[in-house]
């Protein structure tokens, strides 16, 4: 607390630098947005579902989609968005579920991140909302099965919070055949 | 022979690496002396070290020894650095730096100059190696003794201060600086010298942008295709309304004619006047809007036309950018043909023209092994040995040329010959029969020309050794692969006792490439142009089944005949009634290397530009599928990979004969062979590198042993060394071939002998193939023995 470091010295370089990384660190869910998080609601079948907002780089409306044979089934196809091409999952085919006749797909929710992008469709987009993180609720016997996997949990008014990380980074999601 | 435009090239190429290589040390050199912080300063010296390492290989490569010497010492010197051997002293900075600098010199000097750095060097090097010496006690060792260079050192230190500020500026400095850097290294110079520096020359003229960069933004640029035929569609669109609103107007007027004609019969009806009235507003209305519309659909018109224009214009100018002169491949070649025209006892002269012609980088990277191959092929078994060559009074010299060139703006034509022996036709024909691939009949059906091209089946080698270089007959097919991913063709002619000749046509770039759309159970797919042989409708009675499997006949030859849509797992469409007459197939004939399938689609539409984009990041790869393309209207539209294609196809019918196949696994794992070799450790590593491939082993210690074990037990294949106890290879292989029961068996030596007499021994003796311990690797090994046994 005496003299002044040298600003040449690089031990002391080291240690802001170690500190500015430390604290350069990307904000996570779990430290910060303790209370809230901003989620897209949207519903699939009878089913609401949410994603947090942060990994949704935007939202189009479902115009044609290509059938690319040799793809798992819940790939259901790719679309041309703007000009790229992007491959679209059908959550109900992927998690199994019954009832997916009842769908009507016709928004797609682009979901990306570094190393994966692809589209989750979706019967209708239901807006934005803000969750409390306590108001999700994690063992509903509901919620048993593969889905389990992939949420976050269900909201006290039966809202099915999907775990976007989980979704980006699942070796499922990779097709490399 | 431009072997001295060649010499240039990678006399140029040596400058600009050693310009970088230069300008790191001098920095690196730099912040050495200034750092304090030990962990920095071992980072440093060990790029220093590695840039020096490198420096001495480049020199060496384009045989500049000086620059080598002094390299060498240098990176010494770091090396004992390195160790702690050496400590650092401001002197030994200093000479570090002057070294440096003296080779920057030397190099930027007219090669006729230089021989007056040349002292410089020496001297140099001399007072490196002393710094060199591990310490004996002196721990400032080198300059005090070495009194002469006191001089030339501190003078040189003016260049030290200003050479670090040119280094951390990319790789170029203006070339009106550069003087300032080689004037004091020329006061330091012991020697007189010229004025003239050609430092202006040293610095290209270029920038180097990571290749990257440049590709993605290629890939940008050919974005921009898609936008072009998108507008296309919309200028379609409007064109359209135009003419819709056109015939409007048209009705429009003929009832109002008509209208008129009414009114005149009956007269004075107010209430029909309003409603002429109104009819009249709305037909005017009709007019300015057709009006409108052709405004639109012209204006519309002119800024596509303008924007195609441009898109086609950056478009080509991003091509060029990343389009490299065939020198560049060029270079490796004539010291290869050398070596491997040496290493065979034959003498060949390499001919090269062309090399300012440009190509797309990617399809120069393409082509450099298939070259590579072809070239290794024409001085292996096209060119004969001098004596052979002097009696068919030939020059003893064989030819290779290679030519270059663009017969059409966007095609480059790729020419190899050679004036050797030829092709023997009727060697090729015994091979195909040999090997099971025609039946004599059809093998004396073929023309020359046809049986030429079998060359491209795997498995068709003329040569009657295998080596390492060739003869496994596997290099054709995958040269005809290779050229064909590049979306290019193959042709080969020959003439014998004349002349073998290679001709490959290639486009300019790969950004696009012809594709045309076919369908299949509703869905549409490009298949790439290259790959299709050609389109036929057939009659269902063409059809014959054997084995499960439907056959065609093109050009008398059998191909098999799959749907689409069965390849790609589509629901099933069974073959239409073979009864039902009047239906026809619509059957594209796919080919990639040698194999070739007839696949049944609904549809083709016309050729047209398909520009290949992929299919996002998590469909990372699909079988069958190798991108996907998007239509001027925004349809998607998969690209079929029709090498895949063929071998999922393939993959179908073996599934039908599955019990066959597995039957066959299991011989294969019983087959066995005869390892005859003395030293214990390759007789062990042989042994291992064969049982982990399934071969049964039995080994033997030497000829005599061996030629006793084979009498006794039943061998697929004889691997065996040379040089051996009591009998060697020659003698083992030339027993096995004199003894009835044994004379067919696959015979495989395995020598370090290395040299043409022992290869040519190996024919003579009989030997089926030759590798040579220096070059041995499993895989070789591996394959040669597949293809035998």
């Amino acid at each position: 607390m005496t003299a002044k470091p040298s600003q040449n010295d690089p031990m002391t370089e080291q240690i802001l630098k170690h500190r500015a990384q430390r604290l350069a660190k990307p904000i996570s869910d779990e430290n910060t947005y303790v209370t809230k998080m901003t989620v897209v609601k949207f519903r699939i079948a009878h089913e609401i579902y949410a994603l947090a907002l942060k990994r949704i780089r935007i939202i189009h409306p479902l115009k044609s989609l290509t059938f690319i044979p040799g793809t798992p089934d819940f790939i259901r196809g790719v679309i041309n968005l703007r000009g790229e091409i992007i491959s679209v999952i059908d959550l109900k085919v992927f998690f199994d579920l019954p009832d997916q006749e009842f769908t009507n797909l016709s928004q797609v929710i682009i979901l990306t991140s570094d190393k994966m992008e692809f589209g989750i469709l979706s019967d209708e987009i239901l807006g934005m909302a803000e969750i409390s993180k306590n108001d999700i609720h994690l063992s509903l016997p509901t919620l048993t099965g593969i889905r389990a996997d992939y949420l976050k949990g269900v909201t006290g008014n039966g809202i099915v919070v999907l775990d976007d990380e989980k979704l980006l980074t699942d070796e499922k999601m990779c097709i490399n055949l | 022979m431009n072997n001295q435009d060649l010499q240039q090239q990678l006399l140029e190429a040596f400058k600009t690496e050693s310009e970088e290589r230069i300008a790191s040390m001098f920095l690196n050199l730099t912040a050495l002396e200034k750092s304090t912080d030990t962990k920095n300063r071992d980072k440093m010296l060990e790029i220093v070290y590695r840039e020096a390492h490198s420096l001495k290989g480049a020199a060496r490569s384009v045989n500049i020894i000086p620059v080598e010497t002094l390299c060498q010492e240098i990176e010494a010197l770091f090396s004992k650095l390195k160790e702690e051997k050496v400590t650092f002293t401001p002197t030994l900075f200093d000479t570090l730096h002057h070294a440096v600098g003296v080779i920057e010199k030397y190099l930027s000097t007219p090669e006729s100059e230089r021989h007056t750095v040349e002292a410089t060097i020496g001297e140099l090097t001399d007072t490196l190696s002393v710094y060199k010496q591990p310490e004996n006690g002196s721990k400032s060792p080198g300059p005090e003794t070495q009194q002469t260079n006191e001089t030339p050192i501190d003078l040189e230190q003016n260049s030290i201060v200003e050479a670090p500020a040119q280094a951390p500026a990319p790789a170029h400095p203006p070339a009106s600086e550069t003087p300032e850097i080689v004037k004091p290294v020329e006061n330091a110079g012991p020697s007189r010298l010229t004025k003239k520096s050609p430092s202006r020359s040293w610095f290209a003229d270029t920038v180097r942008i990571s290749t990257a960069k440049l590709d993605s933004l290629l890939l940008k640029a050919e974005e921009l295709i898609t936008l072009k035929q998108i507008l296309n569609q919309h200028l379609n669109q409007i064109q359209d309304t135009r003419n819709f609103i056109k015939k409007w107007k048209k009705n429009s007027e003929k009832s109002k004619k008509e209208l008129r004609e009414i009114r005149l019969q009956l007269d004075n009806n107010s209430l029909l006047d309003h409603f002429f009235q109104l009819y009249d507003i709305n037909h005017t209305q009709i007019e300015e809007t057709d009006s409108k519309i052709n405004d639109l659909s012209t204006s519309v018109e002119q800024s596509n036309r303008l924007l195609g224009g441009m898109v086609d214009d950056l478009l080509d100018e991003m091509k060029k950018t990343s389009l490299l002169p065939f020198s560049t491949l060029f270079s490796i070649l004539p010291r290869m043909v050398r070596d491997i025209a040496r290493d065979l006892g034959k003498d060949v002269d390499l001919e090269l023209s062309g090399g300012d012609i440009e190509i797309d980088k990617r399809i120069l990277e393409g082509l450099k092994d298939p070259l590579i191959h072809l070239i290794r092929n024409a001085i292996d078994h096209g060119i004969e040995m001098p004596d052979t060559r002097k009696l068919k009074q030939k020059s003893p010299w064989g030819k290779i040329r290679l030519t270059v060139s663009q017969p059409e703006n966007n095609k480059v034509e790729i020419t190899l010959s050679d004036d050797g022996k030829g092709i023997d036709v009727n060697a090729i024909r015994k091979k195909a029969i040999k090997s099971g691939l025609l039946s004599d009949t059809q093998a004396d059906e073929l023309t020359d020309d046809e049986a030429i091209s079998l060359i491209f089946q795997s498995g068709i080698s003329t040569s009657p050794l295998i080596t390492e270089i060739s003869g496994r007959g596997l290099g054709m097919a995958i040269v005809q692969e290779h050229v064909e991913n590049l979306s290019g063709l193959i042709f080969i002619s020959t003439e014998p006792e004349n002349s073998t000749t290679f001709k490959i046509e290639l486009p300019v770039s790969l950004a696009t490439f012809q594709g045309i759309i076919v369908s299949a159970a509703g869905h549409d797919y490009i298949l790439p142009v290259a790959h299709i042989e050609h389109t036929i409708r057939i009659d269902p009675g063409e059809i014959k089944t054997v084995e499960n499997k439907s056959i065609i006949s093109i050009n008398g030859q059998p191909v098999s005949l799959i749907a689409l849509s069965d390849i790609l797992g589509l629901p099933h469409q069974p073959l239409p009634d073979i009864k039902s007459k009047k239906f026809t197939l619509l059957v594209v004939i796919l080919g990639s290397g040698e194999k070739r399938i007839a696949c049944i689609v609904d549809t083709v539409t016309n050729e047209q530009d398909v520009l290949v984009k992929s299919l996002g990041k998590q469909l990372l790869r699909i079988p069958n599928i190798s991108g996907a393309t998007i239509l001027g209207n925004g349809q998607v539209v998969p690209i079929l990979n029709v090498n895949d294609l063929i071998s999922t196809s393939s993959g179908k019918s073996i599934s039908l004969a599955m019990g066959k196949k597995i039957d066959m696994k299991k011989k294969e794992i019983q087959k066995s062979v005869l390892i005859v070799e003395d030293s214990f450790t390759s007789r062990t590593l042989l042994k291992n590198i064969l049982e982990s491939s399934n071969y049964k082993v039995t080994t033997a210690i030497d000829g005599e042993d061996g030629f006793q074990q084979l009498k006794r037990g039943n061998y697929d294949a004889v691997i065996s060394d040379i040089e051996m106890p009591k009998m060697n290879g020659f003698e083992l292989t030339r027993k096995i071939r004199e003894t009835e029961t044994l004379a067919e068996k696959p015979v495989v030596l395995v020598t370090s002998l290395d040299s043409r007499e022992d290869r040519e021994k190996g024919i003579d003796v009989g030997a089926d193939a030759y590798i040579v311990k220096s070059s041995f690797d499993q895989s070789n090994l591996l394959e040669v023995l597949k293809k035998l046994v």
